[in-house]
């Protein structure tokens, strides 16, 4: 500690602390940490800077000009296979349908009762607590009551 | 049931002299007739339909059967069918075979709505299968009984697999509703069938057969045969609604053997026009105002004979 040092904290200020940077040399070490955090999932640089951003939020580390770029060419440097495209392609899990698009009328093939008036209405299933269970609808989505013959 | 079954029992009822003169009677004077092949014997690429025969007595429907259209030939049987439309002079008589005249009826076709004279509504209640129609007669009982309440006149007839309910034009005559299928404006008389339909549809069933009204819609002759693939039904015209309320499907049903157990009372049987004395035609209007139908009022209060001249 200087004598500037010593006289500003017993007036208590804290010295201002240097902003340390990660020295280029630490470049590859760091993204062979990060490569070893993203377990060979990293395909791309958008993989890539979720586990950047995770790892520098563990350490509680802030992302300095240069860093991330410079620790990205390192994994590409080791690694071929990953591409530079910030956007990741993921699968739809969900099928939605389409504005507009209409269940054909040959669908609605069950008779039933809505108020009173004879529709015909279409089955449709869902699951619910594990048991699958049928409901009747008619072309407007409502409700059809519809009676099983024996 | 095989095609030669049904071919022999459409031969055994078409020969019978009292169901000819029925069939005749009830509807096809100065209307077209039709011979169409039933559903399922209908061929893609064959000639399914044989239309523009003009009947005026009995035997014109063997003639056109045996000679003109050649039944044994085509190897089907035929279902006998009359236009809802009836022409001032009926339809011409077209010479030439069924199958080389398409020139000729055309050119009549694009132009009898001229001679146009009246054109019936017709609310077909049609289950989609055998099973459902216990649910079609159930609907036909709400329309009539709705009917009723309005004292409007129908015609009431079991159709194979369901009902027909057909109104005369004459009930609908002094709103004078033209003809022209050409002239979408609102005042045709098939623009009116179908939104009276479509209404019907919407506050009992939607069984009811909502293809369009047109200029050259046909319908099942009653007395005439229905085939379909479990068996061979007669479209039956209820005198009574008592016979209509105690009625099932299968009473219409020709059997194996060839008989119909209903045979001997259609003799000079003819169809019965139900609340045709009770109609004013202020009735028309209330029924349609019922439906939520817009239409010109009178303020007369005349009955169905002043109104057609009869």
């Amino acid at each position: 500690m200087t004598p500037t040092e010593a006289r500003m904290r017993s007036a208590g200020f804290s010295p201002r602390v240097k902003k340390r940077t990660t020295p280029e040399e630490d470049y590859d070490r760091l993204a062979e940490r990060i490569w070893r955090r993203g377990r060979g999932k990293i395909k791309n640089q958008a993989d890539f800077i979720s586990v950047f951003d995770s790892y520098l939020r563990d350490n509680g580390a802030k992302d300095n000009r240069g860093l991330r770029g410079g620790v990205f060419e390192r994994i590409q440097a080791r690694h071929p296979g990953v591409s530079s495209a910030l956007t990741t392609k993921k699968e739809r899990v969900k099928v939605f349908v389409k504005a507009g698009t209409k269940p054909s009328a040959a669908e609605f093939n069950v008779l039933g009762m809505r108020g009173g008036v004879r529709v015909y209405a279409r089955r449709t299933k869902y699951v619910l607590k594990g048991k699958e269970r049928t409901v009747f609808r008619d072309k407007k989505g409502r409700f059809v009551s519809v009676k099983r013959r024996r | 049931m095989s095609e030669s079954v049904e071919i022999r029992m459409m031969e055994s009822w078409y020969t019978k002299s009292y169901v000819l003169y029925e069939i005749l009677f009830c509807n096809l004077f100065d209307r077209e007739t039709a011979f169409l092949k039933p559903k399922h014997r209908r061929v893609k690429g064959q000639q399914n339909m044989f239309r523009y025969c003009k009947i005026f007595k009995p035997e014109g429907i063997t003639y056109y059967l045996n000679q003109e259209i050649d039944y044994k030939g085509i190897g089907s049987p035929l279902q006998t069918y009359y236009s809802l439309g009836k022409y001032t002079d009926g339809i011409p008589h077209f010479q030439g075979s069924p199958f080389m005249r398409k020139a000729k009826t055309d050119e009549w076709n694009e132009n009898r709505w001229k001679q146009c004279e009246s054109y019936d509504l017709l609310i077909d209640i049609d289950s989609p299968d055998r099973e459902h129609v216990k649910e079609a007669r159930q609907d036909a009982i709400k329309i009539t009984q709705y009917l009723d309440s309005f004292k409007m006149p129908y015609y009431l007839r079991y159709s194979g697999m369901g009902y027909h309910v057909v109104i005369p034009h004459r009930f609908f005559q002094f709103l004078n509703y033209h003809f022209d299928p050409h002239q979408v404006d609102g005042n045709s008389i098939y623009e009116l069938y179908n939104l009276i339909c479509k209404k019907l549809s919407e506050k009992f069933t939607e069984l009811i057969d909502l293809g369009l009204h047109d200029s050259v819609r046909v319908t099942k002759v009653p007395y005439s045969l229905a085939f379909y693939p479990d068996g061979c039904y007669v479209c039956w015209p209820f005198k009574t609604r008592e016979e209509f309320y105690a009625s099932r499907p299968d009473d219409y049903k020709i059997s194996s053997s060839m008989t119909f157990s209903g045979e001997q009372k259609i003799f000079r049987r003819g169809q019965t026009l139900f609340n045709q004395n009770d109609w004013v035609y202020n009735n028309t209007f209330e029924f349609l105002k019922s439906l939520k139908i817009e239409v010109e009022e009178h303020d007369t209060n005349r009955s169905a004979d002043e109104i057609s001249g009869v």
